[in-house]
Formats: C-alpha cells, structure tokens, sequence
C-alpha cells in the first residue's frame, strides 16, 4: 500500500478538497432580507419586489427583496442551463407562466411582450419584422406572420402577409380580435419621417388579410415641428380591448448640429390625445387630462396607462403622486388621488406604479453612500389614497456576513406582479 | 481494474516530480505576491493612521486577491501549457529513447484500453489535483493574511469571495456554480480523449496519421465548438438545448472511445 501512496494522497486531496469546496465553500451568500411592516397590512405588499444590489465586502451582486425574502436575482450558470421556461416567464406579467404551462408549443420561440392576444377560444401572437433588399436601391419586405390556437380543439394555423416597402423597422404594438377581425397594430419606422401606425386586419377565420388602416394621427403644423407619438395599450399583454390611446406630441424638431445641452431638449408645442377603435376604424380626439401639460416640468413625469376601459395618468415627482382615471366607456372622471410623501414620513418618491386596484411608491429614505439608508415601500388604494401598507427592506440573517454589511444594500427599482 | 490501477499509478508515479515542481512553483508565487501586497496594504493603512487620514473601509483577504490577478494566474498559465504538452508526452515518451517503454507497456498481460484508460486518468488525477492544491494555497494564504494584517485593518470575507475577485478562478479554474464545474471540466475531459485518440492515429498511420489525425481533431472540435456555442434560443427552451448539447458530447465522447480502444488494441505497432 505504502508504493501507491502518492496516489492514494492525490486522489483523498481531490475528493476532500473539491467535494468540500462545492458541498460547503462555494456559495457567495448575501444577508438575507425580507420586507418589515412599519404600518398596514403585510398581504397588500406581497406582490412587489424590491430590486437592487448588495455591494458589501468585495464586488457588487443583484438582490431582491419581497415579503417572504431575498435572493440572488442573476441568472447562474446552472438556471440557464436547465430552464425549461422561454424568455417571458420572469416577466413582471403571472399570464406568461400560465402560458408557458399549458401552451409551450405555441409559446415555444415566441419573443416580445405586445403581440399577445387571449380570450376563452383562440390564443393568437402575432409578428412583423422588415427584411432589407440585398439591392440597397430597392424595397425591402415587410413580413406578418400571425399564429393562432384554437383553445378548444388545439388546432394551430400560421397566417402570413406581405408587404414591398422601404422602412427602418416594424414591430408589433398590440393584437386584438373584434368579431371575426384580427387587428395587428404595427408600428412602422421611416427614415426622416418618423413613425406610422398601421391597422393589418386579418380575417380571423380562413387568415386572409382583409385590408389595412393607417391610423390618421396628423402631421405636424410646420416643417420645423415633428410629432411624436406615444401609444398607450392595453397593459396586460394578452388581455382584449376594443381601443388603443395615442397621446401626439407636437416639438422642435431635433437637429444633429446642436450647440448645447439645453438645444437638445425639444420645445413642446401641443399635446393632443387620441382613441382608435379597433372595430370601427374611427379615430376619436379625447379631452386631454389635468396633469399631461405638466409632463416637461424639471423633475416631474407623467405615467399613462390603460386597462379595459380605464385610462390612468399618474404625474410623478419627488414630493407627490397624482393619479386621475377616467371610464372611456361612460365619461366618467374618478376623483383624483394625491398622495404626499411627507405623508409617509421621510424620504422623497424615486418610483410609482398602479396594478390592480393599488398604488404601489418606492420611497428613498436619505443618501445610500452617506448612510446606508434603506428605502420605503407604501401601498395605497386608487380609490382614496388610503396608506394600506407601509414596510421597509430589513436584514434578517447575516449568512457569514459582519454586522457592518449587513446594511450594504441599495434598492432602488420595484416590480410588481401583475 | 487492478491492473488498471496499477497502471494509473504507473502513470502518476512517472510525472511526480513535475508535479509537485508547478505545485512549489504556484506556492512560491503565489505567496511572495500575497505577501508582498499584504505589506504594501498594511503599510499604506499604518501611514493614513500616523497622518490621521481617514479611509473609507478596512481590507479583506477577497480584496488582496483581488488585487494580485496577474500574479495568481502566471503559475496557473505554466501548469495548463505543462499539463497540456503533457497530453502529448505521456505518449511519446514512450517510444523515445533506446529502452523503448512502450514494448514493454504493450505487451504487458492486460487489455490494451486500460493503457489508454490509465494514461487518461492520470491526465485527470494531475489536473484535479493541482485545481485542489490551489484550494489548499487558498486556504493557507488567508491564513497568512489573518497573520499579517492587524484585527483594526482586516475585514472579513467569504471563502468564495475570494475566488470570485479572481477573474482566472471563477471564470475558468473553480467556478462557484457547481454544475458550471462539471460542464468546463466534462468538455476538458472529452478534449483529452480526443487528443489521445489524434496521438493514436498518428502513432498508427504515421505520417498518413497526422493528417488523420488533424482532421479528426478538426470535425470532434467543430462538433464541441459547435455545441458550445449552439444558440438556438428562437426555437428551443434552455433545457433542451443542453440535451442536444449533451448528446453531441456523448457522441464524440462514444466515438472518440471506440477509435481510440480499437486503434490501442489493434493498430499501434512500436
């Protein structure tokens, strides 16, 4: 025994060494943390995550915080390895994982959030991308493919539609169904003219294109004015509605012989706000909302969002949250909301955002690198501002770290689980 | 499998002394460096305290790591070029010299594959034990550095933050994710088998046999390479790409074993 003795010794090193390292040394912990309530009800806050990083000790390492703890949120080695789930199943959105569950035919290489559409007989994801010539003087492709599933028999068809043009980019915006019309609202990119939005409807029954509507959204008053266009969706991806808003800037236009910062930000001219109806093809100037005219304010931004019916506008800035909703079925104006950040206590509101009846505000408390401070999480009804909840990221087991890391945490995104 | 065994030993026996060379030689640079970092550390910080600077955080051991990148990958460089031409010459030195080994290697009373089986794991004992030696340097050089720096200095650090501040460990030679390990390392073990069957259909053909036994390399490192890089994301799920990414493992791994069991059994002549 003693002449294999070398051997022996190497090989006990190996098996001793590498089999302690993996089994015990080799995971870099963090502190754990987990949301504290200062005041309210903890369930209102279960479905926000806190994002940020550890940066205590050496090197920095993305964390995430909710109501049942942390973790690690970067993609080891051995995630993307064994994932069995496409691209969308970390989206903010619970559909995907759903989706991803019960159709992972359909879903499989499927990319993009917006071209969605479900309702309880047809799954539909709809595509358009735009193919360059080999000949740079002549016009590429545009190309529609539309693959839809039958909920109930599980029969999947593809539908395809092209178009000869010359444009920088396409991409979905959003697919809805009216009736027996499929409509693909695509966004079409020209060079030196901005964007153009276009109605592809698709008969939903035998796949064949119907016609198309360029949404009218008009064109700028001056040629040295251009308009931008900001398109506000149905929020949930797959979720049906019969209108799409577009809320039409009318600025400077931008120029590449600028001469200093200030030259770059566009004049704003007009804000003018519209509705397009799927079914109808009608396009309908809404009354713009109090609080869009505030939008280019230092400091202050305007959030627009939609969700059947309801258009919300939430206007943002460090020392208060407004959020008006309107019905755009019946007219009717909500009461407005405003919620205070010196009514939760301290610190000024870094993030906002609306899902499901809530308001959800991240809070950030003082300066990370002076104090180490963490930030505050409110949640509050969209009714009438009420504060349901209130909490705060807190260490709860060190995992090896000295006490003076345990703070070395900075959150400063959320994302709520819709 | 005795004889296997023995074999193994054989083989290890014969490149022990290099062996612990590039283990003294990653101890000896390895500490001179550490050491020398930790003084210039300790100093920098004694002298901020006597001018009454303040610094905005103590040192760790991860840091000084860290700190010593190019130096703790200079020996790791040497023993990857002294292991890899060694894939080589533990075949060739068979066949040089007056007394050739190989006569007596080939015609010893065993299966021919427990040749190249023993040869191979040889290869795998020395690679695996200079990655554990290194965990080992780990270990006593954060010793060293509790030694050297005083409790106010020092701050505390995580085994595995350590490695993780070398870019050559945790990308390369001891990656934190255990399955990352299997994975770098299971290609690496293929990659051996590949050159050894390559070394085979040279010492088999001869001259013809370079030429086969390049192109061999060339279509197993493609398929590897290939499988590596295997980005099909646009229609596959992550997990079974690794499925197609193992099975093409598997098949040059089969491959490659049968060609090289049946050209060490068959074909090679001394």
């Amino acid at each position: 025994m003693k002449r294999y003795m070398i051997t022996s010794a190497l090989i006990l090193l190996i098996l001793a060494s590498l089999g302690t390292f993996y089994a015990y040394g080799a995971e870099l912990r963090l502190p754990e943390y987990k949301l504290q309530t200062l005041e309210g009800d903890l369930a209102e806050a279960s479905k926000l995550t806190l994002l940020g990083s550890y940066v205590g000790g050496k090197g920095s390492y993305p964390i995430e915080v909710s109501t049942s703890g942390s973790k690690r949120s970067e993609q080891t080695f051995s995630n993307q390895w064994m994932k069995n789930k496409g691209p969308l199943h970390d989206q903010t959105f619970s559909e995907f994982k759903a989706l991803y569950k019960e159709h992972p035919g359909f879903m499989r290489g499927k990319m993009g959030t917006d071209g969605y559409y479900s309702d309880q007989d047809t799954l539909i994801f709809a595509k358009a991308s735009y193919t360059h010539s080999k000949d740079t003087d002549q016009e590429g492709t545009i190309r529609w493919s539309i693959d839809s599933l039958d909920l109930a028999t599980g029969k999947q068809v593809r539908y395809t539609d092209e178009l000869t043009d010359s444009v920088q980019y396409t991409n979905v915006i959003d697919v809805q169904k009216a009736g027996s019309e499929i409509h693909v609202l695509t966004n079409v990119n020209r060079v030196n003219s901005g964007n153009e939005l276009i109605d592809m409807v698709f008969n939903a029954e035998t796949g064949l294109p119907i016609h198309s509507v360029q949404v009218p959204l008009g064109k700028p008053s001056r040629n040295d004015r251009e308009l931008q266009i900001q398109i506000i969706a149905e929020k949930k991806p797959t979720a049906a509605n019969s209108r799409v808003l577009f809320l039409v800037t009318e600025s400077s236009k931008r120029t590449d012989n600028t001469v200093s910062a200030s030259d770059t930000i566009p004049t704003i001219f007009s804000e003018r706000l519209f509705e397009y109806q799927y079914a109808s093809g009608d396009v309908k100037e809404l009354p713009l909302v109090a609080g869009a005219e505030e939008e280019n304010r230092p400091g202050s931004w305007t959030l627009h969002s939609l969700e059947r019916a309801t258009y919300t506008t939430m206007h943002l800035s460090e020392e208060a949250v407004t959020i008006n909703r309107y019905d755009l079925s019946t007219g009717f104006a909500h009461p407005q909301v405003t919620i205070k950040a010196s009514q939760l206590g301290k610190g000024t509101i870094s993030q906002a955002q609306v899902a499901d009846g809530r308001i959800y505000l991240l809070l950030q408390t003082g300066d990370y690198f002076k104090n180490n401070s963490m930030p505050i999480i409110a949640v509050a009804d969209i009714t009438d501002g009420r504060i349901l909840y209130q909490g705060t990221p807190a260490p709860v087991k060190a995992n090896g770290r000295p006490d003076d890391q345990l703070d070395d945490a900075q959150f400063l995104n959320m994302t709520i689980m819709q | 499998m005795n004889r296997y065994l023995k074999l193994v030993h054989l083989e290890v026996h014969r490149f022990r002394y290099a062996l612990f060379s590039l283990m003294f030689l990653t101890a000896a640079i390895q500490i001179t460096g550490l050491v020398h970092t930790t003084q210039v550390r300790v100093k920098g910080w004694r002298e901020a305290a006597r001018l009454g600077e303040h610094s905005t955080r103590n040192f760790s051991f991860a840091d000084v790591i860290g700190d010593l990148q190019f130096l703790f990958a200079i020996p790791i460089l040497i023993s990857i070029v002294v292991l890899g031409l060694y894939v080589f010459l533990i075949w060739y030195r068979d066949w040089i010299g007056r007394d050739k080994f190989a006569y007596r290697l080939f015609t010893l009373p065993t299966v021919r594959r427990n040749v190249y089986m023993a040869k191979a794991t040889a290869i795998f004992v020395f690679v695996f034990a200079m990655v554990s030696f290194q965990l080992l340097m780990l270990l006593l050089e954060r010793q060293l550095f509790n030694w050297m720096v005083p409790s106010e200095y020092r701050m505390s650090s995580l085994f595995a933050e350590a490695v993780a501040s070398n870019l050559v460990f945790v990308r390369f030679l001891l990656p934190l994710d255990g399955i990352q390990f299997v994975v770098y390392y299971g290609i690496g073990i293929l990659a051996v088998f590949v050159l050894f069957t390559a070394v085979l259909l040279e010492r088999s053909y001869r001259l013809p046999g370079i030429v086969y036994a390049i192109l061999y390399v060339a279509v197993c490192g493609a398929a590897i390479g290939g499988a590596v890089y295997l980005n099909l994301y646009n229609y596959f799920y992550p997990r079974e790409i690794t499925a197609i990414r193992f099975c093409i493992y598997l098949m040059v791994m089969g491959f490659t074993l049968t060609l090289g069991f049946r050209l060490v059994s068959k074909k090679i002549t001394v």
